[in-house]
């Protein structure tokens, strides 16, 4: 993963993230950006991460089994993951 | 004088929930439980048992050891963060199960460190000479708190209570001293954000506000910060060296915030009582737990000394020098 690390998310994206992030950290998603790691996110935690893959799959329509997300990792790779997985990002 | 302990007592519900029980959860999920916080079973409560009828458990066991009629308590102190309801105290609801009908009751809610609150409650009402036997009690439901699809907190938790017969005594052994603090500027770090003035039931901003909620590393902070100082305060308060302590019984937190206490206060970790992986965090009840599972194993001698460490909502925290 990493690859689409620095492209630009799309608005369609963004506001499915949006709803994830609202639902696990109670957060909006203003400006959320591609290289935005997620251990930046106000709540991030391990044991968060799990609720937050459990949402992607629900907003995203995708399975994730076996995946765990690292604080490492970026909205980027996130979506290069989701795509990679078949859902329309 | 002292406020010496004549007994103690604690009860765990018996429907034990494993990790690999929670099935809500991605399966490969699962072993990160045990990896991040230790646990590997939690206690639940069976569908018809209350907080009250927990700390009655407690209680009643306290009670029994001690040989002490219910009728001869001035004071029953309840450590909750679970309450049976809004209102009233949940203490009134143990004192009329116990019949402990001269006493009277309240309710401590300072979260996880609760205990520890009720404790220095107790020993300054016996020291100021108001009350001569205080109940303390702590007892927790907080599977009935938890977002059963949040893997951040519906692991972590388990429901259980204990108990702690203190009663006005000459001599040196029982509480020596306790040490509290709270900080109102991290009230929003763990809570229970729906029910209340704030967002009463039918305001709920979202649906998961009538849930308990913790933010993980904000916790861990606090923790291992304020855990280390109390103690170190409640030491030089007293005087004692910490290699004059045999045990130390921390608020089962999770195994990482346990080490990481040991490790800063500089206390070997054999010394520190742990029943995590069996009963997770029982918040307020931790302690008192942690407390009678050690006087029951017989590994504390008289005249051991022992501190009782807890750090919880509010920010609250405390710590409690007890000479068995």
């Amino acid at each position: 993963m990493g690859s689409d690390s620095h492209s630009e998310l799309t608005e369609t994206t963004k506001g499915k993230l949006a709803v994830v992030l609202d639902e696990v950290f109670g957060l909006p998603a203003d400006g959320l950006r591609a290289d935005q790691r997620l251990e930046d996110v106000e709540g991030w935690d391990s044991m968060n991460s799990i609720n937050f893959t459990m949402e992607l799959e629900k907003g995203f329509g995708v399975e994730l089994e076996g995946v765990i997300l690292t604080g490492e990792q970026t909205f980027g790779d996130v979506v290069a993951l989701l795509k990679e997985k078949g859902a329309e990002v | 004088m002292r406020s010496r302990v004549l007994a103690t007592g604690s009860y765990l519900p018996e429907r034990v929930i494993r990790n690999e029980d929670l099935t809500q959860f991605p399966a490969h999920a699962l072993p990160l439980i045990e990896e991040k916080t230790g646990v590997i079973s939690r206690r639940h409560a069976e569908e018809g048992q209350s907080t009250s009828d927990l700390g009655f458990e407690a209680a009643r066991l306290c009670l029994e050891r001690a040989q002490i009629d219910a009728l001869e308590i001035d004071a029953l102190i309840l450590a909750t963060s679970s309450p049976d309801r809004i209102q009233p105290a949940t203490a009134t609801r143990v004192q009329e199960k116990i019949g402990a009908r001269k006493a009277f009751a309240f309710d401590v809610n300072s979260v996880c460190a609760g205990a520890v609150y009720a404790l220095h409650v107790a020993d300054a009402m016996i020291l100021a000479g108001f009350t001569r036997t205080v109940l303390v009690v702590a007892s927790e439901v907080y599977s009935r708190y938890l977002n059963p699809k949040d893997f951040s907190t519906y692991p972590y938790f388990g429901d259980g209570a204990g108990a702690v017969l203190l009663r006005a005594a000459e001599g040196e052994r029982g509480i020596f001293r306790s040490r509290l603090g709270s900080d109102g500027s991290g009230a929003d770090v763990i809570q229970i954000p729906g029910g209340g003035t704030m967002m009463p039931y039918g305001r709920l901003a979202h649906e998961s506000d009538i849930y308990f909620k913790m933010r993980g590393r904000d916790v861990y902070e606090f923790a291992v910060t304020q855990g280390p100082a109390v103690v170190e305060e409640l030491l030089s308060d007293c005087g004692v060296a910490k290699e004059d302590v045999r045990f130390v019984i921390p608020h089962q937190a999770n195994k990482n915030i346990v080490r990481e206490l040991a490790r800063r206060l500089g206390i070997a970790e054999d010394r520190f009582v742990v029943n995590l992986e069996r009963y997770g965090n029982t918040a307020a009840a931790s302690v008192l737990i942690g407390f009678d599972e050690l006087l029951q194993s017989g590994k504390a001698a008289e005249d051991d000394l022992i501190v009782l460490v807890a750090f919880g909502g509010g920010l609250s925290w405390g710590a409690t020098l007890i000479r068995n």
